[in-house]
Formats: structure tokens, sequence, C-alpha cells
């Protein structure tokens, strides 16, 4: 009952905004890895790259879900615990120090990615937790896991479709939750994932077409599983050498120009036609504008009296809801003030546990020698009414 | 449609439909051997490969070597200085070995009788748990003091001492290894095994004072001596003919060849060169091992409590040393530690025609149920033909009947027939009794004796029925019917749980479904011969005979077997084929007063 | 049938059970054990388990374990510990086997199976005599293997037999008396209220009332001994309804998903739990739309409708094991004089036989080699229901076609043409 006020208050102060720009002020990344069990390793550094990568061009902890669903670095089979490497040189340590994990171990569901991307969560999820994003957000999504065509296996025990991912998708459009979104994804029938999308702004790429398997690129023979995939590996090797800093210049279209097939041994996809411009915009975005955090800042141009004017016709707005809040909290709190005396909640009874006895022997022999009575009794009834 | 149909049930009644039967039985037997004859061929058989995803074998560097060769020798050392010993102090140097390194140690001790000797012993263990593993699941190196041949298992102990000293450096082990060190390979391991699963009997066998998490697998090692060796022996048989999930040895196999470069194979052929007949060889020396059933290595006990295990016998001259044998187990090991739950995606029912050549249940399964559906069939015929009323002499030849009249089935009396089988039946457990419990030395003289009777039974129960029954020609009919149906259901029932045993029986009692009684004296004793050639008793002697073993020696095996392990191919033969043998030859001795 | 000749049976019988019991001491715990003897209602391990709450002043439903009628707690706790005195029990049981021979013996002699009131099968006098029936049921391997388990169903049969034999001898009330404690002790005998009744009017009352106020008295018989026997149980598990809930309750809402030798649990672990109340509805119905066809269709012959009708419970009820086929064969063999006229019995025979090979082999297959799964042993299950719905569904034939061919003398021996 209070809330509203507040939210009504946050609206009216948003009302007398200036317009906004055309450019997105904010980016965020949702990095889900989807598989568990110790072969999977590479599923994890997969995600885990990402992470590093993003994190390095300025993406904050606080925009950035990441959801683990195995945890990899201390599995008892992990011969260098507390590590996760994505390269068998293992020169560099994904897992380590300053890491935050949103959504760990079985919390990575069907469910929860879905409730993360439209924001249907209940009050009590943390801030951590949620999407926070608004109509001038730029989403980085990446899932990586086991594929097939137009699904995605989560945990090995259940599936999200190419169709729940659309519809995903267009709720956060619809709610203004995204300004642009770059989906990135890595399995086998990869591209089958975004071939049902549709809505506006978004650019796809997976790394197989249909009927096709992605591949590892490498396995490191002491921590004994493969450790990065081909396509999550190219893409990493991009971002390094040519993705340095935040004034990178290098454009998505770049990004896609430099994957070989003959490497990645399988045919990566791309979409275009979702974005307004098609393939020409879409290859000329920024690579920062996505895996970066570039913070356009919205300035303000008019310089007129009208926005003193505003202004006070904001505050008076503001003190108006005010005083409403406090009249309903007065009153609020007239008709609760009832008698203490009357519990409100139904005392629960605990039950102990109970005891065995072995008193009472004789008692249920006569019980028993009681009920074989009445039994006989019933019968002899019989007797008694035939004869 | 409806004149297929009408046609189809009209054919029911052609007297031609009687004539097929046996020429289908004998299809049934033909086709059968011939089913098990192709399969070696490349058509039918496949390639083995690995089916559980998280095995990942040869993916890792094992490092077993270099200064562990040093600390191999020093316990080769000990353990020569304990060779000769007892037990009890044998154990109590191992105790020393494994506690000096940090593992827990447990003692359990154990006597079974068997064929009037006792088998008694102590086994030792300990448990090197997982430093970051939750205790939860373990796996097993078994390695027998006494080696399958019965030399001393000298190098297998050193190097199972230096294997778990090394293993215990590492932390990565998510499940705990269990070291076990019975004195000889039989019976040390089932007392383990059973105690383990609280199965034991408390009477032969005391209870272990330590356990860790349910078992995942099991290697054990024979490596008697340490001579340099080129291949490795991959022994995967267990009690009862149950085998290992076929990833264990595609993995052991695997992390062997691929990775250490040593070529393994099974069944004792060492020399295979991947031709037909090396192959049918590797497949029926399998099927005979399965079909007795009785234990070939410290693995076979465990495989009955879904834990799968394989022997690993070191073997030929070559380079390769204790520690290529080392790092096997060590990659071995490793693979399955990524284990995540019991192995299951691969075969449990297989033939192995080479180590890397298999079929899987559902291409050998049928020649097994073919055999069991002759019986059948010719049960099924019989039951028919009893219940026609019999030709008079003299009216046939000129009527041709064109329909038989349903309404023509006469009653069937079936009390006598059945009370035979089930008394035939029920008296075989007479021998199952007595084989199973006389001492080890009256054996030979107690089945010499129940061999001659077993011959000359058939004779005196057809005496005893003619004079005291007067059976009908119907009855005999009858008889043989009931004993076939119990036969082949019998034997397909045997298949799902051991082919080979289903298989070797069905082969050897197919003549009873042709046998039957005549008119012509000479030609029924004939015939009576003829069945005694392939009648239990002579078909254990010819056995022995081929083997060159003493009957003795397999008698006792076989009690052995019954008494400590849980065999069940006495219940099989004694149970199953004699009675069927029995009532066979009743039948031909003919109780017909026709 | 002599006196000799029954003391003769009778006798064998305790002692090839006293042997199995004292001989093979392991022997009674294994074939409680096995799910096709003992089922979530019906089990031995159970009825001691709630026996010994009960002993120990705990409520016996507490623990989810027992899910037997409440009355059988203090008449069992009548027998001495059966840990020191070992032999009570197994005595019980198979006295328990000689009273249902008995009233088996008792059907046969009264001849009802060929000679009802309103129908006289030609084949009348061809049956079995009252001993081949008393020992084909005391040697049937399945009733030896229900009583060397204790299975509790084997109170319940017996109940049923006496109801039977107590009707055909035209004691209605004692019969009503029987089936209302064979209904108090499993729910679906209750099921055999109608035809019982038509037996009772046939074999003494139609003389005196008429059909309805017959049926109305023994309907009203029914419930109040019913009601006396939950009254009972009401006071006896601290004088609350919870029991119910606890005994029919199970049975209604098939909450235990133990395997058994039936269809029900199978179709229930991998049912939605949206469509569970739907498809418990049918299958309870299924079972019980045969009474009102078969007690209509067989008016005739009550006595073949109770058979069938059994025949089809042991198939269909949501618990069977092998004692409810034991029942039905006991039934069975009442009707040997219809043997020639039916179709399939070698086929329905072996199929059993092949069945109740397989099943066990499948079950260690499933459960100790870890080789199998379940629908190895649910595929031998159905095997087993076909073969018995063979039997079932061929007397049903017989039964008709000897109806008919007392109308039509001409087809005898003639194949019928069935459209």
């Amino acid at each position: 009952m209070l809330l509203p006020i507040r939210l009504l208050a946050v609206l009216a102060t948003s009302l007398f905004l200036p317009l906004a720009f055309a450019e997105h002020t904010n980016n965020w990344a949702v990095l889900v890895g989807t598989s568990r069990f110790w072969f999977n390793y590479r599923h994890l550094s997969n995600v885990l790259s990402m992470y590093r990568t993003v994190k390095r061009l300025g993406i904050p902890d606080s925009q950035i879900i990441l959801m683990l669903p195995d945890d990899m670095a201390c599995n008892p089979r992990n011969a260098f615990p507390g590590t996760v490497y994505s390269n068998s040189n293992r020169a560099m340590d994904l897992y380590g120090d300053n890491i935050e994990v949103d959504y760990r171990g079985y919390e990575v569901t069907v469910e929860n990615f879905i409730r993360l991307l439209t924001d249907r969560v209940g009050d009590e999820m943390p801030r951590s937790k949620r999407l926070l994003t608004d109509d001038k957000s730029n989403i980085l999504i990446y899932m990586t896991g086991h594929g097939g065509n137009e699904f995605l296996k989560f945990q090995d025990a259940e599936e999200i479709g190419a169709w729940d991912l659309a519809d995903a998708f267009q709720q956060m459009w619809e709610k203004k939750r995204y300004h642009e979104i770059l989906f990135m994804i890595d399995t086998c029938q990869a591209n089958t994932m975004f071939s049902r999308l549709y809505s506006p702004n978004i650019i796809a790429t997976g790394s197989s077409e249909l009927d096709q398997s992605s591949y590892s690129h490498h396995a490191d023979n002491d921590v004994g599983v493969a450790v990065i995939d081909r396509y999550t590996y190219y893409n990493l090797e991009f971002l390094e050498n040519q993705v340095k800093d935040l004034s990178s210049q290098k454009t998505v279209g770049d990004l896609f120009d430099s994957y070989d097939i003959s490497k990645i041994h399988s045919n990566p996809g791309m979409r275009y036609d979702l974005f307004p411009g098609g393939a020409d915009v879409a290859r000329s975005r920024l690579i920062t504008d996505f895996f970066g955090n570039i913070q356009n800042v919205e300035v303000d141009q008019k310089e007129n009296g009208a926005l003193e004017e505003e202004l006070l016709e904001l505050g008076r707005t503001i003190a108006m809801l005010r005083q409403k809040e406090a009249d309903e909290a007065s009153q609020y709190n007239n008709a609760t003030s009832v008698p203490a005396s009357q519990p409100t909640e139904p005392v629960k009874h605990v039950r102990g546990a109970t005891a065995l006895t072995d008193d009472n022997w004789w008692t249920k022999k006569v019980v028993g020698a009681t009920a074989l009575a009445g039994c006989i009794g019933l019968w002899a009834l019989g007797s008694f009414l035939e004869t | 449609m409806s004149r297929l149909l009408s046609s189809a049930l009209s054919l029911r009644r052609d007297p031609r439909m009687l004539k097929a039967p046996p020429y289908l039985s004998f299809a049934c037997i033909l086709i059968g051997l011939i089913w098990l004859l192709v399969l070696p061929l490349d058509e039918y058989s496949r390639r083995t490969y690995i089916s559980e995803n998280a095995l990942l074998p040869g993916q890792v560097h094992t490092y077993f070597g270099g200064s562990e060769q040093h600390v191999f020798r020093a316990y080769k050392e000990e353990v020569a200085a304990l060779s000769g010993k007892d037990t009890h102090e044998i154990n109590n140097n191992i105790e020393e070995i494994l506690k000096g390194f940090g593992v827990k140690v447990g003692r359990q001790s154990y006597t079974y009788g068997a064929a009037g000797g006792a088998y008694s012993g102590e086994n030792v263990y300990g448990i090197l748990q997982a430093p970051r593993g939750d205790a939860t699941e373990a796996i097993v190196l078994v390695c027998p003091w006494k080696t399958i041949g019965g030399s001393e298992n000298r190098v297998g102990v050193a190097l199972s001492l230096t294997l778990a000293r090394y293993f215990k450096r590492w932390s990565l082990w998510s499940k705990d290894i269990i070291l076990l060190f019975p004195p000889e390979p039989k019976v040390g391991t089932q007392a383990w095994v059973d105690a383990y699963h609280d199965a034991h009997d408390p009477r032969h066998v005391s209870p272990l004072p330590l356990k860790s998490g349910a078992l995942q697998g099991a290697l054990a090692i024979d490596y008697p001596d340490d001579h340099h060796f080129s291949t490795l022996h991959i022994i995967y048989d267990g009690v009862n003919g149950q085998l290992p999930n076929l990833d264990l040895i595609n993995a052991v196999g695997w992390v062997a060849g691929n990775q250490m470069g040593i070529p393994s194979f099974i069944q004792g052929q060492y020399n295979h060169q991947n031709t037909y007949q090396d192959r049918l060889k590797t497949m029926f020396r399998g099927m005979l091992s399965q079909g007795l059933g009785n234990v070939a290595g410290a693995h076979s006990s465990f495989i009955p409590y879904h834990v799968d295990a394989v022997t690993l016998q070191p073997w030929g001259m070559g380079h390769q040393d204790e520690m290529a044998m080392g790092r096997v187990i060590e990659g071995s090991f490793r693979s399955l530690n990524n284990l995540l739950e019991h192995l299951h995606q691969s075969f449990f029912f297989y033939l192995l025609m080479s180590r890397d050549r298999f079929v899987s249940i559902g291409t050998y399964l049928p020649s097994a149920m073919l055999l069991a559906a002759n019986f059948t069939i010719m049960a099924i015929f019989l039951w028919v033909k009893s219940g026609q009323a019999p030709k008079t002499e003299g009216d046939d030849s000129k009527e041709k009947s064109t329909t038989l009249d349903t309404s023509n089935t006469v009653e069937r009396d079936m009390l006598l027939p059945a009370a035979i089988v089930a008394g035939s039946h029920a008296l075989g457990m007479i021998p199952l009794f007595i084989f199973n419990r006389l001492p080890g030395d009256v054996l030979p003289h107690a089945f010499a004796i129940f061999s001659a009777i077993s011959i000359v039974l058939p004779l005196i129960v057809s005496h005893l029925l003619t004079s005291f029954y007067k059976p009908t020609v119907q009855q005999s009919q009858l008889t043989k019917s009931f004993s076939l149906l119990v036969l082949g259901l019998s034997l397909s029932t045997l298949a799902t749980l051991n082919f080979s045993l289903s298989f070797i029986i069905g082969l050897l009692a197919s003549p009873l479904s042709f046998v039957q009684p005549t008119k012509s004296q000479p030609l029924r004793w004939a015939f009576a011969s003829l069945l005694s050639l392939i009648a239990p008793p002579t078909i254990v002697y010819t056995a022995a005979v081929v083997a060159g073993a003493d009957v003795g020696d397999l008698l006792r095996d076989a009690s052995f077997g019954w008494n400590v392990l849980g065999v069940y191919t006495p219940v099989a033969i004694w149970g199953v084929w004699w009675p069927a043998w029995t009532v066979g030859t009743v039948n031909v001795l003919g109780f017909a007063a026709a | 049938m002599t006196f000799r000749g029954k003391a003769g049976i009778y006798a064998i019988a305790v002692l090839l059970r006293l042997v199995l019991f004292f001989a093979f001491p392991g022997l009674p715990d294994l074939l409680t054990g096995r799910v096709e003897i003992s089922t979530p209602v019906t089990s031995f391990k159970r009825l001691e388990e709630g026996l010994f709450l009960y002993n120990h002043n705990v409520w016996p439903y507490d623990g989810g374990v027992y899910h037997q009628a409440p009355l059988l707690l203090p008449l069992f706790s009548l027998l001495p510990d059966s840990t020191s005195w070992p032999i009570f029990t197994p005595l019980l049981y198979i006295l328990i086997d000689l009273l249902s021979a008995d009233a088996l013996v008792k059907i046969a002699a009264s001849g009802e199976a060929g000679k009802s009131r309103l129908y006289t099968s030609p084949r009348q006098g061809k049956g079995s005599t009252g001993l081949v029936i008393a020992a084909a049921f005391l040697f049937n391997p399945l009733t030896i293997a229900s009583c060397v388990g204790r299975t509790t169903s084997v109170f319940t049969n017996c109940a049923i037999l006496f109801a039977i034999a107590k009707a055909v001898q035209g004691f209605s009330f004692h019969a009503m008396v029987a089936l209302s404690f064979a209904s108090y002790l499993s729910m679906y005998p209750v099921l055999l209220l109608p035809p019982l009744v038509l037996l009772a009017y046939d074999r003494r009352a139609y003389q005196k009332t008429s059909v309805l106020k017959f049926s109305a008295l023994n309907v009203l018989v029914v419930a109040g001994c019913l009601s006396v026997l939950l009254g009972m149980s009401y006071a006896l598990t601290g004088n609350s309804w919870e029991f119910l809930a606890r005994t029919y309750g199970i049975q209604l809402t098939l909450t235990d998903l133990t395997p058994t030798v039936g269809l029900w649990w199978y179709f229930f672990i991998e049912m939605f739990d949206s469509f569970r109340s739907f498809f418990l509805a049918l299958f309870w119905l299924h079972l019980a739309s045969y009474v009102g066809g078969l007690s209509i269709r067989l008016r005739n012959q009550p006595l073949a409708a109770l058979a069938v009708l059994l025949g089809i419970f042991s198939i269909f009820k949501p618990y069977p094991s092998i004692s409810d086929t034991s029942l039905f064969l006991g039934l069975f063999s009442l009707y040997t004089h219809l043997l020639p006229l039916m179709r399939y019995t070698y086929v329905a025979s072996a199929t059993l036989m092949y069945a109740s090979f397989l099943g066990p082999a499948f079950y260690h297959l499933w459960i100790y080699a870890g080789s199998g799964n379940a629908n190895f042993f649910y595929a031998i299950t159905l095997v087993w229901s076909l073969g018995q719905s063979l039997l079932v569904s061929d007397l049903t034939f017989a039964v008709l076609r000897d109806e008919w061919e007392v109308e039509r003398p001409e087809m005898v021996g003639k194949e019928a043409k069935q459209i």
C-alpha cells in the first residue's frame, strides 16, 4: 500500500526528464553455463572466460549475472584446486579471486533464467540476482552447454526451447528492458536456438548450424578434461588480441569476419534481420558497445526558465504525495491498534516423540480376547438366526 | 483379408501341420548353432567403444615412475622377505606398511567348509580416504598374496603398496581407494565383499571393522614375476557368468593400448591374429568360462554385487616394466575417478571375440532362445498329438483324411505324466545335495556310483511303470511333452541370466526332442545307449578327459562354487538337465503297453 | 469322498507346509520378502511392524508402514511371541489353508457348479470330486507359497470361500457375515455382494421371499456387520476414524507404489499429478464395472459369476498377489467339467508358467544385478496378467457355451462362429 505511492513518485520524476538519446547508457552481461559434471569442465571455463573479458572491459559485477551450474574449481577431481583454466598453458586462473557468482549449482534452472530475463521475481529476490535493465541497456547474453535442434539442456534435467527464449526476449522488449542485445551461444546446433527470435534490436550469433556439432579446442592433460570450446576460443582470441581496452574501435562485423570455419570446425552463424538497418548497421556496432562498459552521459540541452518552473512543479507534486503517504500511514496505525490480548495465530502444538512402553501386556491380551469374542459372537448370532 | 484369415484357419486342420514340428525343431537347433558360428564375422560383430562420456580414459598424464621405482624396489625386498610365511605374519607386515603412510587398516578372518576341506584365512585391507571427497563411494585395488596360478604375487603386492603410497600423495580423488590383500584370489575376496555388503554368513565370515562408501569399481593385479612383459591379459568373467560393464574393459584397454602402448587380450588368446578362427575360439572360451560360472580371479566375487571388476595380468616377454603396469593402473583409476555413478551406459551382456570386438545381447540371445524354443515346439506338438483319438489299424491307408475333426480330441489323463515329471525333478535334489555335501576324497567314488545308478535308473523306472500302471501311448506322449515344456521353460529363463550355460545345456539336451519310443526292442536299446552318451554324468567324465583334469577336482570345484560362492550351475545340471534326460530315457525305453 | 481320503490329503498338506516352514529356516522370510507374494496391504513383515507398535502403545499407523485392518492386531497379539514360540504363526496359517480347502470341498459337494436352481449343465457330473479339488487347492504351489510367505490375504480368501460355502448351504446370514469380514480386511470383496446374494437366494430363500426383499435384507446385514467391525476398529485405534485413511485410503489413492504382480504400480509411478485422481477413479470404476454385467448375464449360475469375478479381481485390483490367483484357481477347479469346452488352457497354463519363471529372473536382473530395469519385470507381470485373462475369458466362454448348448443341442461338438 505504501509502495505504489513511492512508485508514483518515481514515475512522476521520470516524466519530467528530458528526452532520451538513441544510445545506450549502461551495459549488462548475462553469462549462462548450463552443464554440470566434471567432463563438462569446458562449458564452465567458456563462461568464465567471457566473464573475465567483460570485467576486463569494465562491466562491474553488479551488472553481470553469472550463472554456474557446477563447481569445477572445488571439484575433488580438480588437480589444481580452486582454479579453472581455459588454456592448457594455465597462464590465467579464471576463478581465483574477485569473482561473484550470482546463480550457482541447482539455482541455474530454466525457470530462474526466464524469470531473470523478464524480471518476474518475488519481492525477496536480492538485487544481485536481478537483471535491473532499462530501455537504455545493452545486454550481452552468452549461453553455452549441450544443445540440439532448437533446445538447450539445463543441468541434464530439463531444457529451454528456442520459442521460450524468443518469448522471453519479446517480454523484455515490451517491458522496455533492453536497448540492444548481442546473443551469443556456443553449443551443438547452436544457430537453431536463435532462429525463432522475433523481437527487434537483437544481433545473434552461434557456433554451429543444424545437424552440426560444436567441438572442443584442446584438453589439458593434467586437469584431464577438455578446457575450452573452439568457437569460444576463437572469440576470445579476437577479443584478447584486438580489443585491448575501451578505446578499441573494432566492430561486431570485424569479430564475425574473424571466424575461420577451418579452425572452428563448424559453421558459425549470425542473424542481423532483427536489427533496424540490417546487416550494415549491426556489423558497424562496436564490440565495446556490448562487451565493455561505456557510460554515455545524457546532457540536458535546454537552458531556460522552464526548468525552474518544472522543478517547482515537481517539488509540489512530491510534497503532495508525501502528505498523502503520511495520512495513510496514520490511518493504518490507528486501525491496527487492537488489544494485544487476543492471539493472532493459533498456537502450534508440537507433538513430541511417542514413548514406547511395554506395560499393558495383559490389557492387550484382554482386548484381543474381546475382539475375538466379538467376532465369534457375530458368527454365533448367525447360527442362532439361521436355525 | 477375411479370405486370408479363413485360409489360415483352415490350415489349422490340415494334417500336414502335424508333420512339420519335428522338422521345425530341428531347424531351430541348426539355426541356433549356425547363428553362433556367424557371429565372429565382421558384419555381425562390432568394434568396442567408450559409451560413458564421463570416463575420459587416457586424457591425463600419468606420473607414476621416476623415484617411485626406488620405493617399489624397497617394497619388493620386504615382500620377498615375507615369502613362505604364514598369513598372519604377512598381514602384520602389510598392516605396518600401510599404516606407515597413513592409511586406515582393518582385518577380517573367514572359515568356509566345502567338499570336506576348510578354506580359511585372513584378509587385510586399507582405506585411503579421499582428502576432498565425501567418502560416499569407493574404488578397490585387489592384490591377492597368491596368484590365480598358485604362485606368490610378489610384484603385484609390491606394486600395490607403491601405488597406495603414491595415490596417498594426490588430492584429486573423488572416491576413497580401498586396498585389499586377500591371501588367495578365490575365497578371500568373496568373504570380504559379502561382509562389505552385510550379506555374509556370520558363522563363517567375520564382519568388517571398517567400511567406506558404495563400491564403484575394482581392479585386481596378478603379477607374480618381475620379467618385462609385452601384453596385458584382462580377465573379466564373474561368478555365475555375470560380466562387468563393457566400458570397464574398454577403458582399461584404451588406457593400456592407446595411452601406454601395451596391447591387451582376453581369454588366454595371447596370439590373437584377428582371424575368424581366433575370434571363434575366443568366443567359445568365453562361453565355456561363463557357462561354468566359477570364479576366474579375485575380481569375480565383486560382479554379482553390481561392482564392475577385472583382473589384470601382465603377460609375455617384452620391454614394459612394472612402472608401465603401475601407470596403466593409475590411468584406469583416474578414469574411474571421473565417474559420477555406476557404469551403466555400456553393455552388461555381451560376447567378446577379441578385446575390441563384441556382440551384444540382442544379437546373440536368439541362438539360445531358438534352442529353448525347439523344446517348447516339440512339447506343444506332443500335447496336440496326445489329444487326438488313436487311429485304429487298417483304415488309414484308404481314407486320406483331409481335415481333422476337432471334436475328436480325447480326454487327456495327465496325472501320471505330471507325477513322473515332478518326481524326476524332485529326484534331482538328491545328486545336488550329495555332491555339495560330501567330503572331497569321497566325491569321485560317489560320482562313479551315481553315474552307474543313473544309467540303470531309467531301466528300473520303465520296468516299474509298465508292470504297475500299464501306461498308454497318450501318457507317454504327455510325459515327454511336460518334460520338454519344463526344459524349454527353464532354458529360456536361464538364457536371460547365463546365456552360455543355457546354450550348452540346450545343445547337449537337444537329442531329447527327437528320440521316441519305438516298437522294436533292439532299436529302443540303441536309442537308450545313444542317450547315455549325452547323459550329464557322461558329459562330466568326457569334459574331465578333454580338459586333462581330474574328475575329483572338477567335483571339488563345483562343491566349492556352491558352498562358498553361490554358483548355481549344479542346480541347472542336476535340477533341470538330468531329470529331463532321465525322463527322456525312460520314455525311449518305452513304457507304452501298446 | 471319504473321510479317510480327505484326512489323508489334509495330513499330507499339513506335513508339507510344516516341512517347508521348519526344514528350511530361511524360506519363510525369503518368501515374505518377495513382491509377488507380499504387497503393501498384505505383507507379514508390515503386520509385524504394526504389531510391535500396537504392543508398545503407539498408534500402529504411525510410520506409514502398516496398512492393514486394525482388528488383525489384537487377534495376532493373542498369539504367543513368535521369537520364543515360533510354531503358532505357521499353525495359524496352515489352519486357515485347511479351512479354505474345507470350504471349497463344501462348495463342490453341493454340486452348485453343475446344477444351480435355474440351470442344469449337460456336463453335470463330469467334474472333479471334492478330493481332487481340495488336493488341487492345497498342493497348488501358489497356495503353498502364500501360506509359507504368511501373507494376510489368506484370511480374506478364507472369508470369501466361507461366504460362498455358507451361501451354497443356504445360510445367508453367515455368508453375509463372512463377506463383511472379507470386505473389512480388504476392500474389494464388497463387490462380490450381488452374485453372493443371488447365490444365497437361489439356494434357499427363493421359496420364502422375493429377490428384492431378500437383497435389501442382506445388504442391511452386511452394512450392520461392517459397522460393527468398523466400530470395533474405531474403539481400538484410540477413538478416531483416522485409520480409515490409512487402510482403505491407501488402496483408493495408491500412495504406496511398491512393485507387485499387478498393473497399477507402473502406471501410477509415471503418472503426472494432475491426472492421478482421474486415473485412479477410472481404474476403480473399471474393476467395479464387471460386477453388474456378470451378475445379470450369469444370473442362472451365480457361482460361475463369482468365479469369473474373482479371476478379474486378481488381475485388476490395486495390489494383487499370487494368493488371489490361487483363490481363483481354486474356484476354477470347480468347473473342470467344462474343460473340453475351453480353448486355451494349454496356452494359458504355459503362459502362466513362463511368467512365474521369468518374473523372479527379471526381478533379480533389475534389483540385484542392476543390468535390467523396471520394464523387464513389468513386462513379465503383463504376461502373467495376460495368462490369467486368458483363463478368465476362457472360463466365461466355456460357461456361456455350456448354457448355449442347452438351447442348441445340435451344435454340440461343432465350432461356434463368433461374430
